[in-house]
């Protein structure tokens, strides 16, 4: 049984305690999610069990993990690793090896594993998580969500007893989402103990046995999901769980039985165009037009984009959506002019580009790795670079709440909250065409409210927004939704249209909600109103009422 | 210069696909190379360069080549002019021969020398681990950081803050990049850490026998150290001219 008890910890950069008074007891066979917004410690916990704090970052911390009855510190580093596996929230960052099979078979052979025995391991590992086409690419042209998958088939393939995963659905597509959330549930079915710490709780909840919930560093809440879901503030909880079905029990997963024979009655004949705006106005002035666009990083390699048609009008929110390494990003950067065409033509504003000298003229973007957007040295100072003027900034970060963090310093700022300042920084720089690649990774309710809020500003302001992201929270509030898939435009249209498209047409998953109308109408072969999410539907409820 | 850190990418990096070379005669053969690259006879770079250039040619690696030739030609118009207005065209075709000699015989060993198998053959050999894996890292490490340049630069660029004279922005450029190297070792440090390296002695889990390529890298490499006995005792290189 893995034990902590009264656990502080405290950063000697920070006032307040990253960690205060954690008392945590899980067994083996056990599957927790631990959720928390931005900066309530979910990483610091999470680098704590694994012994990272304080071996490699400075901390003062008080307390007892054990294992066993056994302490951490009595550990030797041999058991530790044999104990714990880890999965952590930047695995860009974490890769020890060039080749995939080469990093996923590290550790087994760290650990002594005979030969036989790490390939049968290695192989078994690359077929459950479906990355055995991966096996031999070298992993600085993986996308970020193939390479996650490759640093969870790492920790997979030894199955330590604890295995601890550090936002582990941050940069998969929904459908391997689903596959993961089962391995992760089969995993501790035969015996492991699971840690998850996430954000993104629509399906790993519902498979889950625990809900911690951690708040400016404390546990508020430990206890069975459907018993303790209301008590997030900070982060979204699972869509089903918002809809509020009045007598009836809350749903939080497709597979929660809830009788809704009357309702369904009720609302098939409804006309929802009174309820919600079905189409989004937008002006025709088109911005971005992409001509035949064919691109692929040489000549031996397969077409990422082929044949790409695409014009982006101006005032308009477009998604990108597309499983791992699909070219959503690949797609931006041709944009941008950083990769170059090697059929068809890119305009931006009636300008052929042909480099990044060119793109950046209308162009702001930030990238998956939002560290690199940042120039600092605090957030504030970041922006003033740009802005000048030290009341606007001030206003600006008032404005978003933001004020007490923007004086930090970029690398004492948690992963959501840098990300955050990203974001806000890169929509004051008054550019026409606003580029952003996986925004929501590490981003909490409160980020995603405030990135909705920035598009909607800029879409007013008549820019056009580019999001390569499959996060179901925010696609259904974009007004345009492309999918990508082998290189092609798979899907392109409405959100309301290609989301009701999405598993029929393509390897994706739509949001829960469009799932759970989907699944009532197979089941009793009724048509019902496409409704995007749990807003509509409850809108829905009260007016059949 | 992001032209130049892409075509660094390109030029460093291992490429699973091409011809696998045992880590060892690698090693051997670029030791061979780096020899004979800092003896002071302009016949010998010459003579370097071609068996270089056919090796690159025969196991294809052009690609490769011909992105290190494209990065290192800037440097190679900057210091040849700089060295032809102050030292005159012999110390030009030197210092021009070991830039290409150089970055053309690197080139090839990074793409052909898979890192982890560099580490396991030097295990054999009975080398500690953690000794063992630093030449790997570093093999690793060289394409990644020219990759990380590369997105720091991008995104800089796009930003709008790499404008005006370079002295302006390279300091400021330079300091987020090497954040972004201290960050990037202090997190293969943690990596290594979790991921047990040095607990125990490591097994491998597959071998690396000597193949016939090996064989007939080695004869080339033999016989180029014959043509240079030869050409060296007896002075053919003057009696050929």
């Amino acid at each position: 049984m893995l034990k902590i008890e009264n656990l502080n910890v405290k950063y000697p950069t920070s006032k307040e305690y990253a960690l205060e008074n954690i008392n945590l007891e899980a067994s083996r066979g056990e599957f927790i999610v631990v959720a928390g917004p931005s900066g309530s410690g979910k990483s610091t916990l999470a680098q704590v069990l694994m012994t990272l704090i304080p071996n490699f970052t400075e901390a003062r911390i008080s307390g007892e993990i054990s294992y066993n009855g056994i302490s951490f510190k009595e550990l030797t580093r041999d058991k530790l690793v044999s104990l714990l596996g880890y999965v952590p929230q930047y695995p860009s960052d974490f890769t020890t090896s060039l080749l995939v099979e080469e990093e996923i078979v590290f550790l087994l052979e760290n650990l002594a594993l005979d030969s036989e025995e790490i390939i049968s391991r290695l192989n078994q590992v690359l077929t459950e998580l479906e990355i055995s086409s991966l096996q031999r690419r070298v992993i600085p042209e993986l996308s970020s969500g193939e390479l996650q998958r490759v640093f969870l088939a790492s920790a997979l393939a030894f199955a330590p007893p604890i295995i601890i995963l550090d936002e582990p659905i941050a940069r998969i597509d929904p459908k391997t989402e689903v596959k993961l959330v089962e391995l992760l549930r089969k995993l501790a079915n035969n015996g492991h103990l699971v840690i998850a710490f996430e954000h993104r709780l629509d399906y790993i909840v519902t498979k889950a046995d625990r809900l911690v919930i951690l708040k400016k560093g404390e546990i508020v809440s430990d206890g069975h999901p459907s018993n303790n879901i209301d008590l997030l503030e900070d982060i979204d909880p699972p869509e089903l769980s918002l809809i509020d079905f009045k007598d009836k029990e809350k749903i939080i997963s497709l597979e929660d039985q809830v009788d809704l024979k009357r309702i369904i009655s009720r609302i098939k004949n409804m006309d929802i165009s009174k309820l919600y705006k079905l189409d989004n106005e937008t002006s025709s002035d088109t911005t971005i037009s992409l001509n035949q666009v064919n691109f692929r990083y040489n000549n031996k390699t397969n077409w990422i984009l082929k044949d790409v048609n695409l014009q982006f009008k101006k005032g308009e929110s477009i998604g990108l959506m597309g499983i791992n390494g699909c070219g959503k990003s690949t797609l931006m950067k041709v944009i941008l002019g950083i990769e170059k065409t090697r059929k068809g033509e890119v305009w931006i504003k009636g300008r052929k580009i042909k480099n990044v000298r060119k793109g950046k003229k209308d162009c702001i973007y930030v990238p998956e790795n939002a560290k690199l957007f940042l120039v600092g040295p605090t957030p504030i100072r970041d922006l003033e670079r740009q802005l000048r003027n030290n009341e606007e900034v001030i206003e600006i970060y008032n404005n978003f709440k933001m004020q007490k963090l923007m004086k930090r310093k970029l690398y004492h700022l948690s992963e959501g909250e840098r990300r955050l300042f990203a974001l806000i920084n890169s929509f004051h720089f008054h550019k026409d065409i606003i580029l952003l690649d996986e925004p929501t990774i590490a981003l909490d309710k409160k980020g995603r409210r405030i990135l909705l809020e920035l598009v909607e500003t800029a879409k007013e302001n008549g820019n056009t927004v580019i999001l390569a992201t499959n996060d179901p929270r925010i696609v259904t509030s974009l007004d345009r939704l492309v999918v990508i898939e082998n290189g092609d435009i798979c899907l392109d249209g409405l959100p309301r249209d290609v989301l009701y498209e999405l598993e029929k047409q393509t390897n994706l998953i739509p949001n829960q909600t469009v799932r759970l109308i989907q699944k009532l109408e197979k089941e009793t072969g009724i048509s019902l109103p496409k409704i995007l999410n749990p807003e509509e539907f409850n809108l829905l409820l009260k007016e059949v009422e | 210069m992001s032209f130049m850190l892409k075509r660094i990418y390109d030029g460093f990096l291992y490429k699973p696909d091409k011809l696998q070379i045992h880590p060892l005669i690698g090693i051997i053969i670029i030791s061979i190379q780096f020899g004979f690259l800092i003896l002071n006879k302009n016949w010998v770079l010459a003579l370097l360069l071609i068996f270089i250039i056919f090796e690159n040619v025969i196991f294809r690696n052009i690609r490769g080549s011909l992105s290190i030739l494209w990065a290192l030609l800037p440097i190679m118009i900057f210091l040849g002019g700089l060295t032809y207005l102050f030292g005159g065209w012999e110390i030009t075709y030197r210092v021009l021969m070991r830039l290409l000699v150089g970055g053309l015989g690197f080139s090839f060993f990074f793409s052909i020398i898979n890192p982890s198998d560099l580490t396991r053959s030097l295990e054999k050999l009975k080398i500690p681990t953690k000794i063992a894996l630093i030449p790997s890292l570093a093999l690793m490490m060289i394409p990644r950081i020219a990759k990380d340049a590369e997105d720091t630069f991008t995104t800089l660029k796009i930003r709008g803050e790499i404008k005006g004279f370079f002295l302006r922005w390279l300091p400021r450029v330079l300091a987020i990049f090497i954040a972004s190297v201290i960050y990037r070792s202090e997190f293969l440090a943690q990596s290594l850490y979790f991921k047990g390296l040095g607990i125990q002695k490591r097994t491998h889990y597959r071998k690396l026998p000597f193949r016939w390529v090996d064989f007939f890298r080695l004869f080339i490499w033999s016989s180029f150290i014959v043509c240079f006995i030869l050409i060296d005792k007896y002075d053919l290189f003057y009696f050929f001219v």
